[in-house]
């Protein structure tokens, strides 16, 4: 029983060192292997604690899209990955991740845990910037208390958790588009630090770049 | 099988190291933060009225980012909102531009906007100009040369003239 969720690495490592035969098999078998796997161990279930204290259950897999997380479970070096879902809770330092914040995370990641993984270096990375944002991640991220909002961004990058960072920057830059500064500044409840002159410098400056003839 | 206060203690240890090893540059920010709101408080204390609104709204206020997490998120907007959005703060002038770093240029805009942008986009790393757009020349050429040293992919075709000696210095 343990056995059968403990991590495999030799298996994989010993596919990609095969000479060159039935590469496309291979790959694909190892593949789907790994998918089988991340579905396995997303079965178990590990303990996350807020700042406040709340405790909320998440499938390993999933709290693993938190690259903190994921370090922490790393360092631990447990190969039996049953063993971690009886451990306490993984505390979560930081005052944004409130017992709020922390459920609707835990929310995202489940929705969300068999997500390919973000790559930086890929090809398709520009198109991803440029995709909107799914239905389900539009009405997940729309939350009309934006002290809530925030919260979850900022214990989001906390966790490092890129992908759920990414729709609240895809949902804050939607609010901003076509707005002025000054509607910007009400919105977001930004500190005006320039003096009146430099504003008006400013606008003076990029007012009629897209203005049209 | 360690006892629940330890590996309590175990996580929090963790933490800690991976904190110190630099992992994660959330202390960083962190004390960015503290040293911008320290800032803040200072010159509020003139006024007084003023800081006591901000503390009710620290919590929903966008000033609670720090300057790396903020320009992350402000990567996704649009270039014509980058402009708008240059006067918010001072925060956001800082870097509302460096993170533009694909441009593709459309046929609407005047020329000498293409000079402007060109000079505050200077992080940009790919071009896009519009086929058989009438304004390029070397003078845009030039400016793509002064300003945007990050470039590694330019799309043009154009039907004009480019001397020679401006794709030489362009291509070196």
């Amino acid at each position: 029983m343990n056995g059968e969720y403990s991590l495999d690495t030799t298996e994989g490592m010993a596919a990609s060192g095969d000479p060159p035969t039935n590469n496309a098999v291979d790959d694909y078998d190892a593949e789907e292997a790994l998918e089988r796997q991340r579905e396995e161990e997303n079965k178990i279930k590990i303990k996350l604690k807020s700042f406040e204290g709340g405790v909320y259950e998440c499938g390993l897999t999933a709290a693993k899209m938190s690259v903190m997380v994921a370090n922490m479970l790393d360092a631990l070096q447990e190969t039996d990955l049953t063993k971690i879902a009886t451990r306490e809770p993984i505390p979560l330092q930081n005052d944004a991740v409130t017992n709020k914040a922390l459920e609707k995370i835990v929310e995202w990641v489940d929705h969300h845990w068999d997500d390919p993984p973000i790559d930086p270096d890929f090809d398709d990375e520009k198109e991803r910037r440029n995709e909107e944002l799914s239905h389900w991640d539009k009405q997940f991220i729309d939350i009309a208390d934006q002290g809530e909002l925030f919260d979850i961004i900022a214990a989001a990058n906390f966790m490092d958790i890129k992908g759920l960072v990414e729709v609240g920057a895809k949902h804050i830059c939607n609010k901003i588009k076509g707005k002025s500064c000054t509607e910007v500044r009400e919105m977001l409840k930004i500190h005006n630090d320039f003096t009146p002159e430099e504003e008006a410098a400013i606008h003076k400056e990029n007012e009629w770049i897209y203005a049209k003839d | 099988m360690a006892s629940s206060s330890d590996q309590t203690r175990e996580w929090h240890v963790m933490s800690y190291n991976m904190e110190t090893r630099g992992l994660r540059s959330h202390t960083k920010r962190r004390q960015l933060l503290d040293t911008r709101s320290d800032a803040k408080t200072r010159s509020k204390s003139q006024v007084t009225s003023e800081s006591n609104e901000c503390e009710v709204n620290r919590k929903d206020s966008f000033d609670r980012f720090g300057d790396d997490l903020c320009q992350h998120l402000l990567s996704y907007l649009a270039l014509e909102d980058r402009f708008r959005a240059e006067c918010v703060s001072r925060q956001w002038q800082r870097f509302v531009f460096t993170t533009h770093k694909d441009m593709i240029f459309d046929t609407s805009l005047r020329r000498r906007s293409y000079e402007v942008i060109l000079n505050a986009c200077q992080h940009v790393t790919r071009i896009e100009f519009p086929d058989q757009w009438p304004y390029i020349n070397h003078l845009i050429l030039d400016s793509v040369i002064v300003n945007c040293n990050h470039l590694n992919a330019l799309h043009m075709r154009s039907h004009t003239d480019i001397s020679v000696q401006t794709m030489d210095t362009f291509l070196a």
